[in-house]
Order: C-alpha cells, then sequence, then structure tokens
C-alpha cells in the first residue's frame, strides 16, 4: 500500500478504498475467521474493521506495515466481539441452567471437523484462552514473526514468545495425555 | 559434553520454532541434540507439533475466502460520512491551531517581559519536542558554570576547568603525576580526581580553582574507582587487596574529607559498587564469596546503610547488574540483561517486572521516567517503568528501512549518557564505521527522534556531558587514527532550530582530552 494510495483513502477516494478492501478482504476475514471461529461473526467484523481503519486512517502513520496496522485493528475488532459473545454466552449459560434447556451448539462448525483428521489437535487448540489462542494462530496460520505479532497485539515480543511457549507446552500435554 | 543444559537445550528448541535462534546458539543445540536422545525426541515432537497446528490451520481456513459481498459498497456510504468527518476534523484541528497560535503569541508577548529578568527559558527542557519551537528567545543569563575534564596537553594527564564558550581554560592539578577522571561534588564546591603522583592511585580533592587540595585515601587503600553520595557528604571507593589487581575488589566508604573509612564488604567477599541511594543513607553493590580454590560462589545483590549496618542479601544474581532507582524507596535492576526486579531498600522480596529470553538493549532515565529498549532484529520496542508493572510504549519497526532515510544503519551507542538531567529527552549518538558521528535528539519514551545536525561529524564520539540545565552538551570526538580527542559544544536548542550548524570545538591542543563534566549548579 503506497502512501498515495493512503491519502487517496483518507480523502474518501471511493477508488483508493476499493482497491485497498479488495486487496485485504480475504486477509482480514480469514483473520477474523480464524480467532472467532464463526463464519457469520468474520463477515460482519470484516465490515466492522474496515471501518474502523478508515475512521483511524489518520492516526496510521507508516512506522509499521499497513498490514500489521490493518491486524491490529482487526484483532482489537475480534476481541471485543469475543468479549461480547463471552457475556452472551454466559447469559445464555444461565438461562439453560434455569429452565434445564437443550442449547445448541455452541460451536456450530463441530459438524465440519467431525470428518477432520485432527480433530483431536484442533479441540485442544480450543482449550486454550485467548491469551495464548490468538498468538498461535497469528503464528502458525498466518505465518506472522513474533516481532509482528508483538507489533499487532501491542505487547512486547519477548511476552510473544513465552505466550507461544504456554500455548506449545500445553498443546504438548494435552496430545501427549491423550 | 555439550555445552549447554537440557534446560537451555529446551529453550533454544522454543526459540527455533519463533525464528528466534542465532546461528551461535543453533550449534549449541544441534551439538547438544547430537548427544542427547531424550531432547532429540523433544525436538522432534515439537518439530511434529509445529508441522500439525499448520496443517490443521490451513485445512479449517484455507477454503474460507470470506463472504461474496461487496464491502466497497457496503462501507461507501458510511464512508462518505468518514471523510466528511475527517474534514471536519481537520477544519476544527486548523481553527485549533489558530486558536492555540494566536494564545501563544499573546503569552510570548507577556513572557518576554519577564523573562528580562528570570531565568532561561526552559522550552527544551521542559516542553514537548514534537510542538514547534517557536518561543526561542536570546539567553538573560546564560549558564556560567565550569567544565572540568582531564588532558595529556602538557605531556601528562592533569585536570582542567573551563567555561562552555572554551574561555578561561585552567590547568587546576598541575603535577607531573597522572590526575584523571575529575567527578564534582554534588554542591559543585569540590572537584575529586585520582592521581598516582605519589605512586600509588588515591583520591584527591579540590575547589573549583585548584585550592585546598586534599588527600581522602591512603596507599595501602589501593583505590581503584571512587563514587560521590548525592548529598556530597561521602565517597563509595572501590580497593583491591594489592597493588596489583587479583580480581578480589573491596567496597569502603568514606566521609567527604578522608575521615571515618568503613569497609562494607568482608575479607573473604569480591563485591561491585552498583549504586547510591537518592537520600545518600544506603548502598546497592554485589557481592560473591571468594572460596579457599580462589573461585567465586554465592553472587547476589546486597544492600547496606552508608554507616555499615544492616546488610540485606536482597536476591541471587549474576554480576551483571544495572541500577536505576525510582525513589529513596524503590529502584530497578536489570539483571544479566534479561530480567528487570524491583527492588524496596526495606529487603521486602524483589518483585519480577519483566523477563525476557532476549537480552533487553538498554535501560535508562530515573523517577517516574524510567525506560527500557527490546531490540529484537530490526525493531526496537520502549516499555515505561511503573511501579512493578511495564507498560509498551513506541514501537520502531523496520528500523533500519527509517535509517535509510538517514542514510547510515542506527547503532545506539551506550545509553548512561542519553538522557537530559530531567530524564525526558537524550541524545543519542551513532557511530558509523566509515569514521563519522550522527547525533540524534530524541524523547526519552521514543515517540520521537530528529537528526540534530544535517551533515554527519567526521569524527568519533567517546563521551557525552549534559549542562545541568539540560540546554548544553559537551561531546568528545576524536579520530582514532590520531588518538587525539578534543571537546566540542553543542547548543541544543539553536541546533535543533537551525540544522546546518556545527558542533563548536572548545580545545585545539592536538590532545588527548577525557571525561568531561559540567559543575553542578549551587
Amino acid at each position: 500500500m503506497d502512501s498515495q494510495w493512503l491519502e487517496q483513502c483518507r480523502e474518501g477516494d471511493i477508488l483508493a478504498i476499493e482497491k485497498m478492501v479488495h486487496l485485504y478482504q480475504k486477509d482480514i476475514f480469514r483473520l477474523a475467521f480464524s480467532i472467532l471461529d464463526n463464519y457469520d461473526e468474520a463477515e460482519d467484523s470484516t465490515q466492522e474493521i474496515f471501518l474502523a481503519a478508515l475512521r483511524t486512517l489518520d492516526s496510521f502513520r507508516g512506522d509499521s506495515a499497513f498490514k500489521t496496522w490493518l491486524f491490529s485493528i482487526s484483532i482489537n475488532v475480534c476481541r471485543s466481539r469475543l468479549r461480547r459473545n463471552k457475556n452472551r454466552n454466559n447469559v445464555l449459560q444461565t438461562l439453560q441452567n434455569l429452565f434445564q434447556l437443550q442449547g445448541g451448539n455452541e460451536y456450530p462448525e463441530n459438524e465440519v471437523i467431525k470428518n477432520e483428521a485432527d480433530t483431536e489437535i484442533w479441540l485442544a487448540i480450543r482449550s486454550l484462552n485467548n491469551k495464548h489462542r490468538i498468538p498461535l494462530i497469528l503464528r502458525y496460520y498466518h505465518d506472522l514473526s513474533v516481532i509482528d505479532i508483538a507489533a499487532v497485539l501491542g505487547i512486547p515480543p519477548g511476552t510473544v514468545h513465552s505466550r507461544l511457549n504456554h500455548a506449545r507446552n500445553k498443546l504438548h500435554a494435552l496430545l501427549k495425555d491423550e | 559434553m555439550t555445552r549447554i543444559t537440557h534446560k537451555q537445550a529446551q529453550k533454544y528448541m522454543h526459540l527455533n520454532a519463533d525464528k528466534l535462534l542465532q546461528e551461535g546458539q543453533r550449534a549449541e543445540l544441534e551439538e547438544h541434540l547430537r548427544e542427547c536422545a531424550s531432547c532429540l525426541a523433544l525436538s522432534e515432537r515439537l518439530n511434529a507439533l509445529d508441522h500439525r497446528l499448520k496443517k490443521v490451520f490451513h485445512a479449517r481456513w484455507d477454503n474460507q475466502d470470506g463472504p461474496e459481498m461487496n464491502i466497497p459498497a457496503t462501507i461507501r456510504s458510511p464512508n462518505r460520512r468518514v471523510s466528511t468527518t475527517n474534514r471536519f476534523m481537520m477544519g476544527l484541528k486548523f481553527l485549533a491551531g489558530t486558536v492555540l497560535l494566536l494564545v501563544l503569541v499573546v503569552a510570548s508577548d507577556t513572557l518576554f517581559s519577564k523573562l528580562k529578568t528570570s531565568s532561561i527559558s526552559n522550552s527544551i527542557a521542559t516542553g514537548s519536542p514534537t510542538a514547534p519551537i517557536t518561543t526561542f528567545t536570546p539567553r538573560p543569563q546564560p549558564y556560567n558554570g565550569l567544565i572540568a575534564f582531564d588532558s595529556n596537553k602538557t605531556g601528562n594527564f592533569e585536570i582542567y576547568t573551563m567555561h562552555m564558550d572554551g574561555s578561561d581554560e585552567t590547568n587546576l592539578s598541575n603535577n607531573p603525576g597522572q590526575d584523571i577522571l575529575p567527578e564534582w561534588s554534588p554542591d559543585g564546591k569540590r572537584i575529586a580526581f585520582m592521581s598516582d603522583r605519589n605512586g600509588y592511585n588515591n583520591i584527591y580533592t579540590m575547589n573549583s580553582d585548584g585550592s585546598e587540595l586534599s588527600q581522602l585515601s591512603q596507599n595501602d587503600d589501593f583505590v581503584w574507582a571512587f563514587t560521590w553520595s548525592p548529598d556530597g557528604k561521602q565517597i563509595a571507593y572501590e580497593t583491591s587487596p594489592s597493588q596489583v589487581y587479583s580480581g578480589q575488589i573491596g567496597i569502603g566508604v568514606m566521609n567527604a574529607d578522608g575521615s571515618g573509612k568503613i569497609k562494607l564488604t568482608g575479607n573473604l567477599e569480591s563485591g561491585t559498587f552498583l549504586s547510591w541511594s537518592p537520600d545518600s543513607q544506603k548502598i546497592v553493590y554485589h557481592a560473591q564469596d571468594l572460596g579457599s580454590d580462589q573461585n567465586f560462589s554465592n553472587s547476589a545483590i546486597y544492600i547496606i546503610n552508608a554507616d555499615g549496618t544492616n546488610k540485606m542479601k536482597l536476591l541471587d544474581a549474576d554480576n551483571n547488574v544495572m541500577i536505576k532507582w525510582e525513589d529513596a524507596q524503590h529502584f530497578y535492576a536489570l539483571i544479566s540483561s534479561v530480567q528487570i526486579y524491583r527492588f524496596s531498600t526495606d529487603g521486602t522480596p524483589a518483585e519480577l517486572v519483566a523477563s525476557y529470553e532476549i537480552p533487553i538493549s538498554s535501560m535508562f532515565g530515573s523517577g517516574q521516567n524510567i525506560y527500557y529498549i527490546e531490540k529484537i532484529s530490526d525493531t526496537w520496542f520502549w516499555h515505561h517503568l511503573e511501579g512493578a508493572t511495564t507498560t509498551s510504549g513506541s514501537i520502531w519497526p523496520s528500523f533500519s528501512s527509517k535509517c535509510q532515510s538517514y542514510q547510515k544503519d542506527l547503532y545506539l551507542n551506550d545509553a548512561s549518557n542519553w538522557p537530559s538531567p530531567n530524564g525526558e529527552f537524550g541524545l543519542v549518538n551513532v557511530s558509523c564505521f566509515e569514521g563519522v558521528s550522527l547525533f540524534y535528539y530524541l524523547n526519552a519514551d521514543g515517540t520521537m527522534i530528529k537528526l540534530l545536525f544535517k551533515d554527519p561529524i567526521p569524527l568519533y564520539n567517546l563521551g557525552t556531558s549534559w549542562s545541568p540545565d539540560g540546554k548544553y552538551v559537551t561531546v568528545e570526538m576524536g579520530s582514532f587514527e590520531t588518538a587525539k580527542v578534543d571537546l566540542y559544544f553543542i547548543d541544543m536548542e539553536r541546533t535543533l532550530l537551525d540544522p546546518s550548524l556545527r558542533p563548536i570545538r572548545l580545545t585545539t591542543d592536538n590532545a588527548r582530552i577525557n571525561q568531561a563534566v559540567w559543575q553542578p549548579q549551587p
């Protein structure tokens, strides 16, 4: 993304914005999907992320790669959705307990992974909390370096590395025990 | 027998998984894995886990290209709002800027009249360097203190003073011995220095005009180094059991007149002086026990009252410690470049504030402005220490590409002389292999960096010292070919305004200048 494009985006040039969206839409959707683990949520988030990016484009100073900056926004948007989901799930759980309802599948995509050979590791990944799961996804799926993950998450690289260590050790232990 | 332990090997495996393993470490790991079957098995399992993670993630998400929706069309309408909002905000910012400018004009007009009799404007020392410096004023009362330094211009090293414009250069020590390392007393009235004038290194003090010379240590103290207490009443010093360095160092304290000597370390201890507490009541030092086999053990950080009482062991640690004080009761220690602990002087257990596997580049500042920099590959991460926590600040990613605009790679030199006296700004010197120096002025928190002189200085910088008001800097620059070093002067405020300025050369003696230090303001 060169600076001229960004300037045009800042000025509201529709063609420039379309170009930006076209360039990053797939990456951003996959990032949102990999974190939220829900297709519909990821779809909504993708729009939300681009809108947030356009609103805050002035704050992009070119110190980092544009993609890193966009990923940072994406992570923030996804995190706030996860927080909202957690609250919603808490309410649902309470209602289910109250009325002994048979709740729906919390993770509809379980239907998909039933046929996957790596169900075991997938469930182990699921057991990680977001603090450890998100760096793992950024590292092993989006192939970001520790430094880029640090920049995206706004935490020190040493912390990223230690969270990845924790995640790997836990997965290692979980898979060994089964 | 491999050089690393099983634990280190496991650490290296994880570093390798994150592509952080350095070449030397890789060789050590490979050597270890050749000889340790259990670690090799673990390494293979970790590699297998990496492979499975990538496989499961890609299987799960690679075929998800996202919805068929037209996001640009969806966001078009909101974007018009965004665009309008941006323009509105720009207009608002412009209006606010205009109003601010008017306020500044009115305020500065009032300020000018007051400045005729007041001290120098402290716009650099306290203002934000990111804001344009528009209120530069002439200096009604220039700093009139002295700069002390040692020089071998007469054939042997002597202690000199001069004013910041290079005037009134005076040889204060004037002795055939080697007189070196001047240190001003905190009140700016006395200068302490080392001299071997009677065949042994000793600490001396004298007035700022060279009068009232006094020898503080004795020949059998075998002094190696010294540091004034912040209140100027005492001097801590390091000694050796003999004139020849044996590896064992003792730490002592004496009154500023040489009386009341106390040895803080025992006969079977070897110490390293680390720091005075800001209230001059305590001394932090590192010590290790010297065994009968002449090997050291029990390496730890200690704190002791300056009168030699209440010695407390604070933490086991290697002898690689940097101290920064938060206040008189708390300090941070960067240990072995990878861990930062926060200590209390009352001996309560230290709190681990930060821990890394990759060495921290620098820790600097004092009080509430203590920062450390984590440098990984090409990116610099700034962290602010706040009590027992650390907050992440500026990030300088892809730093070499940023430096291309400065035409040189940026290697930040020793951070000990970075900060201005108020700790908010720093002068960073970059020495390049071509024999030139670049100077950068930066915010201590990493939010701004600015090249000071538009053209590189064709000399190496060997030492930096700030004036007490944070407005001026002296640098000791020279050429390694000639081994000659001269003293140069930088007016920070003027140089920031006019990058075409050059450092002003204060000495022209074709000699070696050392340790220039500014006289504290009484």
